[in-house]
């Protein structure tokens, strides 16, 4: 008898515990919204930008309404993220444009908008700097994605003929721990560039085969076509005429399905 | 041979003790099934209705009746009738009956898109009597979707069949219209060289001396002969020319009046479709957002968040390479 009871209170307290008293139902607009931003991602993962869009713009009009500035930055980075992805950089660039002085907005989200405009003023390395100096202002020391900032600096950096900064961020970037995955993938990338420079080609080979390693996991054709370009310069550099024959169809194989401005120039 | 000795008092009329105990849990589930038969209506007294469908879809015996959205009852058997149709059978709370009536209608109708199927008891006469044990209902499947598109397309085929026939009718070279055509382009071509030897005729009269007048009028006299054997042609076949323009007006004004029947049809079904398609379409939106709730509870609860990879709840940050 004692026995039965005593199987039976943990399975009364089990299933009181699993039952428990239901959630207190959110109001419908915060519903509606972070049902918007669910869609929104679950959209940018499978790749559909302009219905990532719509829901991006839904979660924006939905936070506004209630005034919920944290939720209204994340739509807004989602939407121009999405925009740039879909070729309308102009209307990327007026979205983050507003949050970058808008004190309203937290210094995180601020922050990120900054870097993602950096992002879009990379031809004109000017302005990116100065943006990429705001947004590493506004995130502070203890910064989460530093990691972004500093392949950024390197990338201007190489870009602006300054190797020796570049391989300096780089490594910092590198020794960092819980990078993400296409960061480091870039941070490899940038720094097989930094050793073809210096003439160090062992090093050229092994950093961009690790970036190539990386970049087939994130599956990122842009990535791909990117590496198989430097990978070609990498063996004329180096006198490999099967390497570069080889890289050389690879780039032909991805560029035949997938179109990019480093293909246009092949 | 009695191996145990029952000389412990626990067992002590053990028989009688087992036996009230089923008895009382017998009792309980008797009471329970009661219980839950009298909330299921089981034990109410109940009018037998029935209806005749054209097709089965969506008729199921135990499926609920209703009347202004309360379920008044059950249907209780769906059978293939001798003529191929569907002989269905409604048994409905007698409380209830004084609200159907022998008029009312049954309308096959559903929860949603994706809810259960029921039977909406609808209109009625106040005035009439309620509708006897037995008594049958006029029976309205609802239209779906699909139905009505299905219906749309019975009927606009045949309007363009027709509206097809007439054309190529109205183009055949052999035809009447085209006929038609001809024959009074070369009228008018006879009537234009009769009127140009005319004119040059009476050009010539200024022209012409005395002694060549007689010659003039007697050329001038065959001329008008001619011109006359041409009215003659022409007012020969003019009562042919009409008919043959007749009759294509006839075959015009039907299809006219058969595209303006359809029209007419396709109006009608529209104007009963219209007042449900917002209905239709909200009831859509709802599902769909359930759905898409449900989906999103159900992703993030065990095991379905170990196999599916939860969207964020914040934006994604693109990457340094982009």
């Amino acid at each position: 008898m004692f026995k039965c009871l005593y199987m039976l209170l943990p399975a009364t307290l089990l299933l009181a515990a699993c039952g428990g008293a239901p959630l207190a139902p959110k109001p419908a607009r915060l519903q509606a919204a972070e049902a918007a931003v669910l869609a929104a991602n679950r959209a940018t993962q499978s790749g559909a930008d302009a219905d990532a869009s719509h829901y991006w713009r839904e979660a924006w009009q939905a936070y506004a309404s209630i005034d919920d500035w944290g939720g209204q930055g994340e739509a807004r980075l989602g939407l121009a993220n999405s925009l740039v992805r879909q070729g309308e950089r102009d209307e990327a660039v007026r979205i983050l444009a507003s949050m970058r002085g808008n004190e309203l907005f937290s210094a995180d989200l601020r922050a990120r908008a900054t870097y993602q405009q950096a992002l879009l003023q990379l031809a004109t390395p000017d302005l990116a700097k100065a943006s990429l100096a705001q947004a590493r202002a506004l995130c502070g020391a203890a910064c989460g994605w530093v990691a972004r900032l500093d392949n950024l600096q390197a990338r201007l950096a190489v870009q602006g003929g300054d190797y020796a900064g570049a391989g300096a961020l780089l490594t910092r970037v590198l020794a960092a721990p819980g990078l993400p995955g296409g960061e480091r993938a870039h941070a490899l990338r940038l720094m097989a560039e930094v050793a073809l420079h210096d003439g160090a080609l062992a090093d050229a080979r092994q950093r961009i085969d690790a970036a190539i390693v990386l970049d087939r996991q994130l599956a990122e054709p842009a990535y791909l076509v990117d590496d198989y370009v430097f990978l070609r310069r990498y063996a004329a550099a180096a006198g490999d005429e099967v390497l570069r024959t080889e890289a050389g169809q690879r780039l032909q194989s991805l560029c035949a399905v997938f179109s990019s401005a480093a293909c246009s120039g092949n | 041979m009695k191996y145990l000795k029952d000389s412990d008092p626990r067992f002590r009329m053990l028989g009688w003790r087992a036996g009230s105990f089923a008895l009382l849990a017998l009792g309980l589930m008797l009471a329970l099934v009661v219980a839950l038969g009298l909330r299921q209506g089981y034990f109410v007294q109940k009018t037998r209705l029935n209806f005749v469908a054209e097709n089965g879809a969506g008729l199921l015996p135990g499926m609920q009746v209703r009347l202004s959205g309360f379920k008044i009852g059950v249907v209780d058997t769906v059978a293939l009738g001798e003529s191929a149709k569907v002989d269905v059978e409604l048994l409905v709370e007698t409380r209830y009956m004084k609200w159907v009536k022998a008029d009312s209608q049954a309308i096959l109708q559903q929860d949603g898109f994706l809810g259960d199927h029921f039977i909406e008891i609808v209109g009625g006469s106040p005035k009439l009597p309620p509708a006897q044990d037995g008594a049958k209902l006029n029976f309205a499947p609802a239209l779906g979707l699909a139905d009505i598109a299905l219906d749309l397309r019975q009927r606009i085929i045949p309007i363009i069949d027709s509206t097809q026939t007439t054309l190529e009718y109205i183009n055949d070279p052999k035809g009447d219209v085209r006929q038609m055509l001809g024959n009074l382009k070369e009228l008018s071509a006879e009537v234009r060289q009769t009127r140009a030897a005319v004119d040059a005729l009476l050009a010539k009269a200024d022209r012409v001396a005395d002694k060549q007048v007689p010659a003039t009028l007697e050329a001038a006299q065959r001329t008008l002969e001619r011109a006359d054997r041409t009215l003659a042609d022409v007012q020969g076949r003019l009562p042919g020319v009409f008919d043959q323009l007749d009759r294509t007006m006839g075959h015009a004004a039907q299809a006219a009046s058969e595209a303006a029947a359809v029209m007419g049809a396709t109006r009608h079904i529209v104007d009963e479709a219209a007042p449900r398609v917002p209905g239709i379409l909200r009831n859509g939106d709802a599902t769909l957002r359930t759905t898409r709730e449900l989906l999103d509870g159900a992703s993030q609860s065990w095991p379905l968040k170990n196999w599916m990879q939860p969207p964020a709840a914040s934006a994604p940050m693109p990457d340094s390479r982009q």
